[in-house]
């Protein structure tokens, strides 16, 4: 008797591995196609954009630039010095220093003439106190606003700027991140085109600026960063933002838009209460909480993405850091998952509901765990003899050449589109990255979003009992806010 | 060294044997199988090779004789002599009845499996799992015995399951079946993606060292005709002549002329007066208008568009029936550039073309139509696109107004004011307050009560700007009423600037904290500068 039902459980979960393998290969393949074709779309439609038309031309949209603050002390100034000379009419720079410990302040004050204002701030999302706002009294820095508030974390600096901000959409950006000059019209550009659906968001990519030479705040050579970590994390994210967004965009299914380089509607950020404090996760909450409100509220809308080259940041080159970002990462889509469970499978929401969420939640959310068990699963099986050698062999061949065939698509996409990577060693180099990235970083990424898993059973990152339950509308995200504050 | 890794393997391998046949032994105790157990001398005595088995004769003798002669050797120091081990039992059984008729000596046959003594109990359990496992098949042998002679019989020897076995059951594995269903799949689609990526690039390579050359191909012979012949020696060329300057062979290729359309045009945008006039007679003799026409036929979006954007860079006014029909076009880019190519070319001065769009117009749109409008102003009647069935055309009219001064179209506005949509109220007051247009005032008095907050904003900063002492109390009014922040701070501000003193009165000894902070704000020197 045991050994029967111990041979079927063996049966079954074989086969749903099997399954499982199955359907993330069609799906990366379908998003491979998916991409080739918006990226293709993309670079047709840039033959016919004049982007100085934009820069100047009063139908274009204004645009509040906010840049949390924390401990930035060293780069503060230059970095905002840049944000302010990026090449657009209608903009302001919002810097909020999110409680910094060292000389950010000081430094600010000093290097633009600030001085403390009665700015009449209104605090339409709940933030942590605002100690002041300053504006420079050389009106050179006139699109300046420096932004003073207690130590609240990313998410609640952005809504403090949120707060301070007037503009039409407003752009959410890393302070230590570089922009291209014409980051600001291009990201502009989607807002502008559509005609018959309200653009709520748009995404950019980031690009891994280490190792890069840097000119005028624009990247001017690109090489590949030295360690094995910092090449994996270029080729993940071509995978990510080449690949993974490009489909999701042509599907009007995109969940996710870095925090580091992120626009939005502003008018639909604030009804739905802007960022949410309580998560890690703020950036992928924020675009599932303003499509689940356009969705509530029957509007037709459209989260809009551009993969031209516009931003870069530095990544992590050491694993300890990187370890605890991936954690991050893990909980924060937990969070919102768990938060907008409503949306899941449910048609109402259309794309949302029925294609991006249960696929974040199968393949995103799952896969370290569904990796995990398939490990214990062969093993098991291994030690019990009940295993084939071609079997094993085959399903190894079949994962292996996959994860390089689309790690090589990536860069191929790369090439094709931007060949920014002009340099044939450095292109040889990711390439051997992609050869031993399943061998060596692949499994520290699963172990690094178990972990994730493990923190957020143990509820490490603030979370309550009333935020598990999730909101019941999207809205109602104002309400929680409140009484955990 | 060499012997203890070899005595550890081999003691691993028995060992692993063992526990093999010990799970194999209590996995059949589950199983209710029927097994029958044949007596292992049985099958020793028919003279059958055992696999992993050995035998060993061994003998003491009381003298000194000498046995070496029956094929055994001495072994330690005592009178033992032992046989080498052997294959099959029958050899050995031969040894100890040499030995026993000679010297009348038992002897004993030993049996070693793996090199280890075993007991008989420990061997028939061997062969008996043998074969259960159908390791050792005695059909096989049986049958053998009966075609001697046959190279197939050295074959059925061999004691183990037939390959045909082992191919049915992988092809009755649903796991294995799967796998390969997939496997087959992702090749076949790994394949055509590699195949498709590899063509693009391939193609993509050639044609950008094609377009390389090309471009090198043209510039000199552009250049020469723009610097060093004049418009009427264009002119009176034909054809054949320009030909003459140009690569001939390659004048048919649909690339190279779409390289020389291109630089062409790139020319066109970057040169001024005679220079223009130049490249479009060239364009026009090299009968490039005809290629460039041909791409309106195209099924591809971007194809047509770039036709139709280089019937607008050349002014090809013979095509303007042609880019019409694509003014509605369900493409955005097409139908841009269409309606953007015909408001340059066409002699359009009731801009019907704008009015008569069905797609609503985007702002991308807006900032083109407007960069080309805007250097034609005083031939359009841009009253015209107000009359549109279109609302955002009527908007983009509106704006139209304000972005090229025309006060000559306020009474108009003026006019449609009450039966406009909020969006146009927006921009007409906008331009009302532009303009100083102060008899629009007292409309704007009815908008404050309106849910729309843009709106609201907007007629707040007209009154700001055109209202008058008394228009404070309509302000007073709202201020009471409203809970919006920044239509507050709006109304504060205007009434700060058309009253301050009514405004101190009021507002400074306030006990609202919002006016409060309102009133601080209004009053700081830094923020009004900024």
């Amino acid at each position: 008797m045991y050994s029967l039902l111990f041979d079927i459980i063996i049966e079954v979960l074989g086969i749903l591995f099997l399954l499982y393998s199955f359907f993330i290969i069609l799906s990366y393949l379908i998003i491979t196609v998916l991409s080739a074709l918006e990226m293709r779309d993309h670079l047709r439609k840039n033959k016919f954009a004049d982007y100085l038309d934009v820069v100047t031309s009063p139908v274009s949209p204004s645009i509040s630039i906010i840049a949390p603050a924390y401990n930035e002390g060293l780069n503060i100034v230059q970095n905002a010095k840049s944000l302010m000379t990026l090449h657009y009419s209608k903009f302001e720079v919002i810097i909020v220093n999110d409680g910094s410990k060292d000389d950010s302040v000081e430094k600010m004050i000093e290097s633009f003439d600030l001085v403390k204002t009665d700015f009449a701030y209104n605090p339409s999302i709940d933030t942590k106190a605002v100690r002041a706002i300053y504006k420079s009294r050389n009106r050179s820095f006139a699109k300046l606003t420096f932004v003073d508030k207690e130590n609240g974390g990313k998410a609640d600096a952005l809504n403090a700027g949120i707060n301070v901000s007037t503009m039409e959409i407003i752009a959410c950006i890393d302070v230590d991140c570089i922009l291209s000059s014409d980051s600001l019209t291009r990201m502009a550009r989607p807002f502008m085109e559509e005609t018959n659906r309200k653009v709520i968001a748009v995404g950019g990519v980031i690009g891994v600026a280490n190792n890069c030479e840097v000119k005028d705040g624009t990247v001017t050579d690109y090489r590949v960063p030295d360690t094995l970590l910092g090449k994996f994390q270029v080729i993940e994210y071509f995978r990510s933002f080449l690949m993974g967004r490009m489909a999701w965009t042509r599907l009007n299914g995109l969940m996710l838009i870095s925090g580091a380089f992120g626009f939005f509607n502003r008018e639909v950020v604030l009804k739905v209460g802007g960022y949410f404090p309580q998560t890690v996760g703020e950036d992928m909450e924020l675009i599932v909480r303003m499509r689940r409100y356009m969705e509530e509220e029957k509007k037709p809308y459209k989260v809009g993405f551009v993969p031209d080259p516009l931003c870069w940041t530095e990544v992590p080159e050491s694993e300890e850091i990187l370890s605890r970002q991936r954690n991050r990462w893990m909980r924060g889509t937990i969070e919102t998952l768990q938060l907008h469970k409503k949306i899941g499978y449910n048609p109402k929401y259309g794309v949302l509901g029925m294609i991006s969420y249960p696929f974040w939640s199968i393949y995103e959310k799952s896969a370290p765990i569904m990796e995990t068990i398939g490990v214990l699963y062969t093993l098991a099986m291994i030690i019990t003899g009940d295993f084939s050698a071609i079997y094993l062999v085959a399903l190894f061949v079949l994962i292996y050449f996959f994860s390089v065939l689309i790690s090589s698509f990536s860069i191929l996409y790369e090439q094709l589109a931007y060949n920014n990577y002009k340099n044939k060693k450095d292109l040889r180099s990711l390439l051997k990255v992609i050869l031993i990235e399943p061998f060596l970083i692949h499994p520290k990424v699963v172990w690094w979003g178990l972990k994730g898993h493990w923190d957020f059973l143990k509820g490490k990152g603030g979370w309550g009992v009333m935020i598990r339950t999730g909101f019941k509308k999207a809205v109602e995200k104002q309400d929680v806010s409140v009484s955990q504050n | 060294m060499y012997f203890k890794a070899k005595y550890c393997a081999k003691w691993v391998l028995v060992k692993s044997l063992l526990l093999f046949f010990m799970t194999s032994l209590s996995a059949q105790e589950d199983e209710i199988v029927e097994f029958n157990s044949i007596p292992i001398e049985e099958v020793m005595l028919k003279g059958r090779e055992l696999p992993g088995v050995r035998f060993l004769y061994t003998v003491t003798i009381p003298s000194q004789s000498d046995l070496s002669g029956y094929a055994l050797s001495k072994s330690g120091r005592g009178n033992i002599w032992t046989s080498d081990t052997l294959n099959f039992y029958l050899d050995a059984l031969a040894i100890k009845d040499t030995v026993q008729n000679t010297f009348e000596l038992e002897g004993e046959i030993q049996s070693l499996l793996f090199d280890e003594k075993i007991d008989r109990d420990g061997l028939q359990a061997y062969f008996d799992n043998l074969v259960r496992n159908e390791l050792y098949i005695l059909e096989a042998e049986e049958e053998a015995e009966e075609r001697i002679g046959e190279l197939v019989v050295l074959g059925n020897k061999i004691p183990f399951k037939p390959y045909y076995k082992l191919k049915i059951q992988v092809l009755t594995d649903i796991r294995m079946i799967i796998l390969i269903t997939f496997l087959s799949f992702f090749v076949l689609a790994a394949i055509i993606l590699v195949v498709v990526i590899f063509v693009i690039k391939t193609k993509k390579r050639n044609r950008d060292v094609l377009v390389r050359r090309f471009k090198d191909l043209c510039y000199e012979p552009l250049s020469n005709f723009l610097f060093e012949h004049s418009l009427e020696e264009i002119q009176q060329m034909d054809k054949y002549g320009i030909v003459e300057k140009l690569p001939k062979n390659l004048m048919h290729k649909p690339l190279f002329k779409d390289v020389m359309i291109q630089e062409i045009i790139s020319l066109n945008k970057n040169m001024k007066g005679e220079f223009k006039q130049k490249l479009k007679l060239i364009y026009r003799k090299l009968e490039l208008d005809k290629h460039t026409l041909q791409k309106l036929e195209a099924k591809r979006w971007d194809i047509i568009t770039t036709g139709i954007v280089e019937i607008n860079e050349m002014d090809v006014v013979e095509a303007e029936g042609k880019v019409m029909k694509f003014v509605n076009h369900q493409n955005f880019y097409i139908r841009s550039n269409a309606v953007a190519t015909l408001l340059n070319i066409s002699n359009d001065t009731d801009l019907n073309v704008l009015a008569d769009q069905e797609y609503p117009l985007s702002r991308w749109q807006q900032m083109i139509y407007y960069r080309i409008i805007r250097y034609t102003k005083d031939k359009r009647n841009i009253g015209h696109l107000l009359e549109s069935k279109n609302q955002s055309v009527r908007v983009f009219g509106i704006k139209l107004i304000r972005y090229l001064g025309l006060i000559d179209q306020l009474e108009k506005l003026l006019g449609m004011f009450e039966i406009a949509s909020e969006a146009e109220k927006i921009e007409m007051i906008r331009c009302f307050n532009l303009f100083g247009f102060i008899d629009s005032l007292e409309r704007v008095y009815a908008v404050l009560k309106s849910d729309n907050q843009t709106l609201v904003l907007e007629s707040i900063k007209l009154i700001e700007n055109l209202g008058e002492k008394i228009s404070t109390t309509a302000l007073f009014e709202f201020c009471k009423l409203t809970s919006d922040f920044e239509a507050k701070k709006a109304a504060m501000r205007a009434i700060y600037k058309l009253d301050p003193s009514i405004f101190e009165a009021y507002f400074s000894e306030s006990e609202d904290e919002v006016e409060n902070k309102i009133n601080l704000h209004l009053k700081d020197p830094v923020l009004a500068n900024v």
